[in-house]
């Protein structure tokens, strides 16, 4: 079925300009290959469950692509049990990939801060989780990918065959070197959906990040919540949260029975009221306090349900109108491990009076993947969002980006919605290689999106 | 694309000579701007115009001839700036002035600023607005005059054009609601341009350069936007309402 759904305005999930394109769902790998064949010349761009906060599954004038049916549909998963596999289409969003796994045991081997996404929009911007250091990106675990290229061709991409440059190509490429419709990857087996959490609190800075820089146990999901509103003397302090999967014989027997069920998401939301005019220096800085005061400074250890601890971008996911009615602006940036002053600089701007900051997270990563777009570099993860009404953000996050770049780190296109296109080639250097391979799988610039016209890529 | 945080990419200015476009150029000039087109009379002017333009290191800077009050060449003008790639914010700033007294004694005169101001303004707006739906995003600037809020027997006649491409701005904006397009009006009384005679400088005058913020302001938030300058004329709009 083709199911025309009319057109639509698209923002990112943040704040952006509004373009509209023309949405269509389609269910079929025939049907993407018949659209392909009559695509305007504005082309198309695959969209997943719109969790990109920029504008990299927009595209003003042109095609939205949405899967459907069995391309969106967890039931027709299948899992290998003695390969410890599954194959996932495309569309199906993480949510609903992780019940029917966690139903039998398994789980994913890295968990974004949103299982929101769909599998497709996973790999297509390259997401890794707070165990990078130990398990890399998702598109790591992954063993196949199946995606139609620009000539309405269905490819079987692997990374260690013929087709690696394209399957590296495709990870992390804004779906513009074709649409994905499947992915057969690697899952781990649990006996829960619970971790076992440490929570400790640091003073600042440099503790932080001494904490992070500590050996942690293999899989462990390491990261450190900052505090953007405290004190001078306490510049920089959070709150560095280590976690591992826990086993079922831990739970309190209460719990053990429905050990293997996924909780809820999203449960606070300010979609229908603005809490901007509660936000100010004052309650951001109590929140904040709160946040830090709940962390011993001896260490806590606790049990807390997966969806509460690794996928914590849904609990506040709705909360974008607590960054007013001009919503937030995502800015996240990799630096290497020796640049710590890259990231004091980065802070330091949150810190000024009426840049209040709910987000600001810190965590290493390790070994980069051969992806030739892939944010992830050895080195530190900052993910900060500001409220984009504050004066002057342009400019102040210009001048993150020289420092970024001066560090030899780079930002996340899949969160961007600002910088500067003259900077891209420099962030990526591998960007005229993707271009050939992207060339080749799309000849005929098919795939485009706002992000890909914004930034010439 | 204009970006998350209100930066233009490009912009297309209807009456290239403008002071309020240069100045406008000038203030969202960045390191983003990389394309400014600017449609005009040709004469030495524009293309100083454009001169200056490019020393402030824009990439693509170009001209096109265009005449407000020729419409019926307005199709292939705003065809060919489109064509050349995607226009953020077309600024519609061409326009002319006379003398009441001028106007009442010579009616022509009248007509060929009722041509330019209103039919020309209203004819380009029209065809930019088809290729903001076809490109789907994009927003128009209109600058209008408060004379067309308020007949005043000392300017009725530029009041009319003023009244009429006003009411067709907001209209405008209201039909590309939807479309990913919209129009962002900037009422003023006077502004201090070449235009501007000397003796008309008064406590409403503002300097070009607070139009053009007006319009970066405008560009920054999202949805159509209804701006007076300076804000106090909002209020003697509201006065105007007041049945006597």
């Amino acid at each position: 079925m083709n199911l025309d759904a009319g057109v639509a305005p698209f923002l990112g999930s943040r704040s952006s300009e509004l373009s509209v394109a023309r949405v269509i769902e389609l269910d079929s790998i025939a049907l993407i290959g018949d659209r392909l064949s009559r695509v305007a010349s504005r082309g198309l761009v695959t969209r997943g469950n719109g969790c990109a906060p920029g504008d990299a599954a927009r595209n003003g004038g042109g095609e939205v692509v949405i899967l459907g049916g069995s391309l969106a549909s967890a039931q027709r998963m299948t899992i290998n049990v003695d390969s410890h596999t599954a194959i996932i289409p495309a569309g199906v969003t993480l949510d609903a990939a992780l019940r029917t796994l966690l139903h039998q045991g398994w789980f994913l081997p890295v968990s974004p801060d949103t299982r929101q996404m769909t599998i497709g929009g996973a790999l297509a911007t390259d997401v890794a989780g707070t165990n990078h250091l130990s398990r890399g990106t998702l598109a790591t675990h992954v063993n196949a990918m199946w995606i139609v290229n620009g000539q309405g061709e269905l490819l079987t991409l692997r990374p260690g065959d013929a087709t690696a440059d394209m399957f590296w190509a495709s990870v992390g490429g804004l779906g513009l070197t074709g649409v994905i419709t499947a992915v057969e990857l690697s899952v781990i087996p649990v006996t829960s959906a619970w971790v076992d959490v440490a929570s400790r609190r640091y003073g600042n800075l440099p503790d932080v990040l001494d904490a992070l820089m500590q050996p942690h146990a293999a899989n462990s999901y390491v990261s450190a919540w900052i505090d953007t509103a405290a004190p001078t003397k306490a510049f920089g302090r959070g709150v560095v949260s280590t976690a591992r999967l826990a086993h079922v014989s831990e739970l309190p027997h209460i719990r053990q029975r429905d050990a293997l069920e996924l909780g809820a998401v999203g449960r606070v939301s300010t979609n229908r009221w603005n809490i901007r005019s509660a936000m100010n220096n004052w309650t951001v800085r109590a929140l904040n306090e709160a946040r830090f005061r709940a962390a011993s400074p001896a260490g806590g250890q606790e049990l807390r349900p997966i969806s509460d601890h690794l996928h914590s971008r849904d609990s506040t996911a709705s909360l974008s109108r607590t960054y007013g009615k001009r919503g937030s602006v995502r800015y996240q940036m990799c630096i290497p491990l020796d640049r710590i002053d890259v990231i004091a600089e980065a802070l330091l701007l949150l810190a000024e009076p009426g840049r209040q900051c709910l987000w600001a997270s810190v965590q290493r990563l390790g070994h980069p993947n051969p992806a030739p777009l892939s944010f992830a570099q050895e080195g530190w993860s900052v993910d900060l969002e500001y409220p984009a009404d504050i004066p002057e953000l342009g400019r102040i996050l210009d001048d993150v980006d020289e420092s970024v770049l001066a560090a030899g780190g780079r930002v996340n296109l899949a969160k961007d919605g600002r910088i500067r296109p003259q900077l891209i080639d420099q962030f990526y250097p591998q960007l005229p290689r993707w271009r050939a391979i992207r060339n080749t799988m799309d000849p005929h610039g098919k795939f485009t999106s706002d992000l890909a016209r914004r930034l010439a890529l | 694309m204009i970006d998350a945080l209100g930066n233009v990419q490009s912009i297309l200015v209807l009456g290239g000579t403008s002071d309020i476009a240069m100045a406008t150029i000038e203030r969202l000039a960045s390191a983003r701007l990389n394309r400014v087109v600017l449609a005009g009379r040709p004469s030495p002017t524009l293309e100083d115009v454009a001169q200056r333009i490019r020393a402030m290191g824009i990439a693509t800077v170009t001209t096109i001839p265009f005449d407000a009050a020729d419409p019926r060449r307005h199709s292939e003008v705003i065809d060919e700036a489109f064509d050349g790639g995607d226009i953020d914010v077309t600024l519609v700033a061409a326009g002319v002035g006379y003398e009441q007294q001028d106007l009442e004694t010579n009616p022509d005169l009248a007509v060929r600023m009722a041509t330019t101001n209103f039919v020309g303004a209203m004819s380009a707006g029209l065809r930019v607005g088809q290729r903001i739906r076809i490109q789907g995003h994009g927003a128009i600037v209109f600058v209008t005059n408060v004379a067309g809020r308020r007949p005043r027997r000392s300017t009725f006649v530029y009041g009319a054009t003023q009244a009429g491409i006003d009411n067709f701005a907001v209209g405008l904006g209201k039909s590309l609601r939807g479309s990913g397009g919209r129009v962002i009006v900037i009422r003023v009384d006077s502004v201090r341009t070449k235009l501007l005679n000397p003796a008309a400088d008064g406590p409403a005058t503002i300097d070009r350069t607070v139009v053009a913020s007006a319009i970066a302001d405008g560009l920054r938030r999202r949805g159509n936007r209804v701006t007076y300058l300076p804000a106090s004329l909002r209020t003697s709009n509201l006065l105007r309402r007041i049945p006597v």
